[in-house]
């Protein structure tokens, strides 16, 4: 690949340089947005590393211009900012990727294999992989199902008979062809040997039903605190119970944050939300999964992102 | 005023976090083992800041110099004396033939180290307590300790404290010490605080 860098440091464009030509790319510099803009114009680049901190003209202007001048164009934040909020704003200015110049950069190139059409390998189930980890799955959705009972006092069936693997680049346009919208997403992030995200996502109005059934009020526009409350509970059940299992198939002991609550979100935000962490959470599990409390019965997505190399590992640990 | 032992415990929590992070970002720019040891932190009135790093700074200090502004605003500084800048560029950079003066290059990797650091720290902060700050582009400046102290302009009406944290960089046998500073108006501290306290409640 043809990759601009863009960073006023040279220290830190030589640093960059160096670990992009040694994976085999071809590199250009550029120490400010002006410059940045004007190679764009003049050459044809497969993608863009940014620096945020830079005199003139900053990263987050440069992202807007670059954006509008090159819509396909990948362009991927190397900031040393690693604030989430920082991260959160590149990814809504139209940054691709965040890369946190502290940690490990090699993270960049993890980012360039999982662009679109860039020769990420789409990792296919064997038929007994995909039969041991939905009955995995489903022995985790079940724990969680007699948890809820308990903790909404209702009768709760919790089924995952669908699975997919993908790039998380696919992500957006997976969820977009699926989803109208997404009236809730309860997230959180794992961390231990392995770290990821997981997200249980609600599609638009399917939250405020089962909160109908589950506390019998219903309050519009907005939620109360108890309803998002609840919301997160229930996020936080699901969630623990598939990340535990998870850790249980590959021997590995995880740490859960704590539950963040999103409501009404359209899909490429929230795609950006479930994304935003270390950026070798480059696959997702996907589990189109059916939940019935009560008499109500509603359609959740459970989304577990992963590096490639424990996607490997689980998929080998399915077949062991 | 002073930190509370629940306080030093979580700010030497956070900021140990931020320096593994960077420890790691150095180790891998130098393919070298990089330690940053942990911390030791103290809280003083910025008057008393040069009477604090005294012995250690004589003559010019490298520092590294970053603005930062939001619901907590203040200096961020990476300050090291003029030999350990010079040996921090030439163990990260490795194989230069050593230069008695910081160059342009020296100054390009320290600038960098600092951006990294300051940030790593700041950033750690600002996730923990839910707050984001912006930052300046960061600056490297030589100068003497009172010069340097006096042009720290943010907050400069009021009342200031500077958080202290005593840094030892480690590589190949050598070890280059440092301090890492955030000065803070007291309005800025005691939302710190107050916020660190809710951390451990």
């Amino acid at each position: 690949m043809h990759i601009l860098v863009v960073d006023d440091s040279a220290f830190a464009r030589l640093r960059i340089r160096r670990l992009l030509t040694m994976a085999g790319h071809t590199v250009s510099e550029a120490s400010n947005g002006h410059q940045a803009l004007q190679l764009a114009a003049e050459n044809r680049f497969d993608a863009v590393t940014l620096d945020l901190l830079m005199p003139e003209m900053d990263g987050m202007e440069l992202l807007g211009r670059m954006r509008a001048a090159h819509p396909q164009l990948p362009m991927i934040v190397v900031s040393a900012d690693i604030q989430e909020e920082t991260q959160r704003q590149a990814l809504a200015a139209g940054a691709t990727a965040f890369v946190p110049k502290s940690g490990q950069m090699t993270a960049l190139l993890n980012v360039l294999t999982s662009l679109p059409g860039r020769g990420v390998e789409e990792f296919v189930w064997t038929l007994l992989q995909q039969d041991a980890f939905t009955e995995m799955m489903n022995e985790a959705m079940g724990q969680a199902a007699n948890a809820l009972a308990s903790l909404l006092e209702r009768r709760v069936l919790l089924t995952a008979p669908k699975t997919e693997i993908m790039p998380v680049a696919m992500l957006h346009e997976f969820l977009e062809r699926r989803l109208s919208g997404v009236s809730a997403c309860i997230r959180e992030h794992f961390l231990g040997e392995i770290t990821g995200n997981a997200a249980l996502i609600f599609p638009a109005g399917h939250a405020e039903i089962l909160l109908h059934a589950v506390l019998d009020q219903t309050e519009v526009p907005g939620l109360s605190e108890i309803e998002r409350a609840t919301l997160a509970e229930i996020g936080n059940v699901v969630l623990n119970a598939a990340i535990a299992r998870l850790g249980d198939q590959l021997h590995v002991r995880l740490t859960m944050g704590l539950p963040t609550v999103n409501t009404n979100q359209a899909v490429m935000p929230l795609t950006n939300l479930l994304r935003a962490g270390p950026t070798t959470m480059n696959h997702a599990i996907v589990l189109l999964s059916r939940l019935a409390v009560g008499e109500v019965h509603l359609i959740v997505y459970l989304i577990i992102l992963l590096p490639e190399t424990d996607i490997r590992r689980l998929l080998a640990s399915l077949e062991a | 005023m002073n930190l509370s032992p629940q306080q030093q415990d979580a700010l030497t929590e956070l900021i140990n976090i931020a320096f593994s992070r960077t420890a790691a970002a150095l180790s891998e720019m130098t393919n070298l083992r990089v330690l940053l040891d942990v911390p030791r932190i103290t809280l003083c009135p910025i008057a008393e800041l040069a009477k604090q790093l005294d012995g250690f700074v004589v003559g010019e200090v490298a520092t590294v110099h970053q603005i930062f502004t939001g619901p907590v605003s203040g200096d961020a500084l990476l300050m090291l004396n003029y030999e350990g800048a010079l040996m921090l560029s030439d163990m990260l950079t490795g194989g230069r033939v050593p230069s008695p003066r910081l160059d342009a290059s020296d100054r390009e990797v320290l600038t960098e180290v600092g951006n990294i650091l300051l940030n790593a720290c700041l950033g750690m902060f600002g996730n923990l307590l839910k707050v984001h700050v912006t930052f300046s582009v960061p600056r490297l400046q030589l100068a003497e300790i009172h010069a340097l102290l006096n042009s720290l302009m943010i907050g400069s009406d009021e009342l200031r404290h500077a958080l202290v944290v005593y840094t030892n960089f480690r590589m190949r046998d050598n070890a280059v010490t440092g301090y890492l500073v955030i000065v803070l108006g007291v309005a800025s501290l005691d939302w710190l605080l107050t916020a660190l306290d809710q951390l451990g409640a």
